[in-house]
């Protein structure tokens, strides 16, 4: 009976496809917006955890300022995200000599453009940083070399794979002059491509890194600390390395723990919550799409059942009973909304690889994803085809008959 | 063994802008294997004696006894499964579900009394043959004529082996020469398989073809003459 229904529902469907279309799209927009986005977010957080695993999962970042609340009245202090810093390069050395860390080293953030004649790199970030960085965060370079100790003071800079090409083009960069606030420097390196796309922060192909002494000459004074990196010996000393550390710099710090020690996976998880956040959030805008496609479910399938008033009426002369027409317009709804869901997933594939085409992300689907779009859009044609089956099903044989 | 018996049969429609009593005491009782045709004016009441002889309405007063079974006191699903088990409708329009084949609609009652695919198939080429369009099985009924469509549905009418034929002016739509193969081809069921059938209409000369001829007029019997049945010999 249930399988003659389905062979009726796809019968009646296809005799009025460019109706059965229409009446899906909403379904189908509903659902392919929901399963791309839901990729889209799926693929940032894989490249994000890729990237920031990419780092290894024993380094650890120390930056200014509380961001976790500890403690009565804790709160985030801004002004240590946003300059102020209270880290030093005291604060460096003494990391670096702790025990279960093997390196450590700043990152600063210097403010200025880089030129070369009359191109420049607009968007790079100039980073002044110590040789031990390159020990802590791989930089395989494509020419020359990473900053050593020898270049403490040197008019030397490195550059990102998208500043060099920024500056020079395809041209080779290796030895030429680019000036930043004046100064000329050399360029004795060239970092690799690092393709990690749009993802946490700055892409790092747009950074150029100079020796924190060389930075101290040109602006006139210590470059202000925004980040400390420390490379723990092993990934199992990480909860040790961070302890050390934190009663290291609240020490130095004359007691206070103005300062925050973040392991990757802190960083990983502050930023899936906030990727979760989003995806959810987007997703559930996209899904009002599936209520309004399901509300045309049920307007077509009324428009049906008053259509075919005289069909029900002859199905029942038959010996139909309530429960069978029922079924039989509830199956047509799920049907018309399953296949909706299914043409939504195809949709959702090529948006998602549009998007992530324009965006540089690889879109994930999970199968969980795609079978909630299925049991989603088949909820809908159940909640949305109730109300036509049951107006049809209360049809009484002689009424419908009767109906011209 | 009376297929049909009605007591004091009333079907009043108080729904209506003005109350009407469609039916008053309608007494009579229809024998297996009779051939009779109900007749009477629009508006006399034989529409609604038809709905309630095919279990479409309810009596609003009487009883209604259908193989024995008094239908009064039967619930909807088990009056779904009367319709579908006693009674073969024949209809004057709409009588076919244009989407489905000839072969699917004589298939549709056993579709809905659960019987085995196969066997369905079979039964329902076999009823087609039986009115002579076994050969039109695959076909769509806009593509075969008004009395062909008419065979398709009586064809479909004996496809659960019901107790009664009723057909409602099912030459109402039909010309001469067509009519005269539908009411020949009842006749010939009636006579070879000796199914009860009961015609509802308005034209005389589809009554006298019958063997009774139960005349309706303002909602009562005005008349319940038996004629002599007809022969071989001098059947048209």
């Amino acid at each position: 009976m249930i399988w003659e229904n389905i062979k009726m529902a796809f019968s009646s469907l296809s005799n009025a496809k460019i109706r059965s279309f229409l009446t899906m799209l909403g379904v189908i927009i509903g659902v392919a917006a929901v399963v791309a986005i839901t990729a889209i977010g799926q693929g940032v957080k894989d490249s994000v955890t890729k990237q920031v695993s990419g780092l290894g999962s024993n380094v650890l970042t120390i930056t200014s300022g509380q961001t976790q609340k500890s403690g009565k009245g804790g709160g985030t202090n801004f002004a240590g995200a946003l300059g102020a810093s209270t880290l030093t390069s005291a604060d460096v050395t003494t990391v670096a000599g702790l025990k279960r860390v093997t390196n450590a080293s700043s990152m600063s953030l210097l403010s200025g453009i880089l030129a070369h004649e009359k191109s420049t790199a607009a968007d790079a970030f100039i980073v002044a940083t110590t040789p031990d960085f390159a020990k802590i965060v791989e930089q395989p370079v494509a020419a020359g070399r990473f900053l050593s100790d020898a270049d403490s003071n040197a008019k030397v800079i490195v550059l990102g794979d998208k500043a060099k090409t920024d500056l020079f083009g395809t041209d080779d960069a290796m030895g030429k002059t680019v000036t930043f606030r004046g100064t000329p420097l050399t360029v004795i390196g060239v970092i690799k491509k690092k393709d990690t796309g749009a993802s946490l922060g700055p892409s790092q192909d747009a950074i150029a890194y100079l020796s924190k002494g060389t930075a101290k000459q040109i602006t006139g004074s210590e470059p202000s600390i925004m980040r400390i990196y420390a490379k723990v010996d092993t990934a199992n000393h990480v909860d040790t390395a961070v302890g050390n550390i934190k009663g290291a710099l609240t020490k130095n710090h004359g007691g206070q723990s103005d300062f925050t020690v973040q392991t990757q996976a802190d960083l990983l998880s502050t930023f899936n919550t906030i990727l979760n956040l989003l995806t959810t959030f987007i997703a559930a805008i996209a899904s009002i799409s599936l209520l309004v496609g399901g509300i045309g479910i049920m307007n077509i399938m009324l428009v049906s059942v008053t259509e075919r008033t005289r069909e029900i009426g002859l199905r029942k002369a038959l010996g139909a009973t309530s429960a069978t027409v029922l079924s039989q317009f509830l199956i047509e709804a799920v049907i018309i909304s399953i296949i909706g869901g299914a043409l939504g997933i195809v949709g959702a594939i090529g948006m998602a690889a549009l998007a992530g085409k324009l965006a540089g992300i690889t879109p994930v689907f999970t199968l969980g994803s795609i079978l909630l779009a299925v049991g989603v859009s088949a909820g809908v044609g159940i909640i949305f085809g109730i109300a036509p089956a049951i107006k049809a099903a209360r049809k009484r044989p002689i009424q419908a008959l009767k109906a011209e | 063994m009376n297929v049909i018996e009605l007591r004091n049969i009333g079907k009043a429609f108080t729904d209506r802008a003005e109350p009407t009593l469609a039916l008053e005491n309608i007494n009579f009782t229809i024998a297996q294997g009779e051939f009779v045709a109900i007749i009477g004016p629009s508006g006399s009441g034989k529409s609604t004696l038809m709905n309630l002889l095919g279990l479409l309405d309810m009596p609003t007063s009487g009883n209604y006894l259908l193989d024995g079974q008094d239908v009064g006191l039967v619930k909807d699903n088990a009056l779904a499964a009367l319709r579908r088990d006693k009674i073969g409708f024949v209809f004057q329009s709409f009588n076919l579900l244009p989407r489905l084949s000839v072969l699917q609609n004589v298939e549709l009652p056993m579709v809905y009394s659960s019987t085995r695919r196969k066997n369905r198939r079979e039964r329902a080429l076999k009823l087609l043959d039986l009115v002579g369009l076994s050969h039109r099985s695959g076909y769509r009924p806009n593509q075969i004529s008004g009395g062909q469509t008419q065979r398709v549905a009586i064809a479909r009418a004996l496809a659960n082996d019901p107790s009664l034929i009723l057909a409602d002016e099912p030459t109402g739509n039909l010309d001469t020469k067509s009519s005269a193969s539908i009411i020949d081809e009842l006749r010939r069921l009636n006579r070879e398989q000796g199914t009860t059938i009961i015609i509802v209409t308005h034209n005389p000369e589809v009554a006298e073809q019958t063997d009774r001829t139960i005349t309706v007029r303002d909602g009562g019997i005005l008349s319940d003459t038996l004629r002599q049945k007809l022969t071989e010999g001098t059947k048209r």
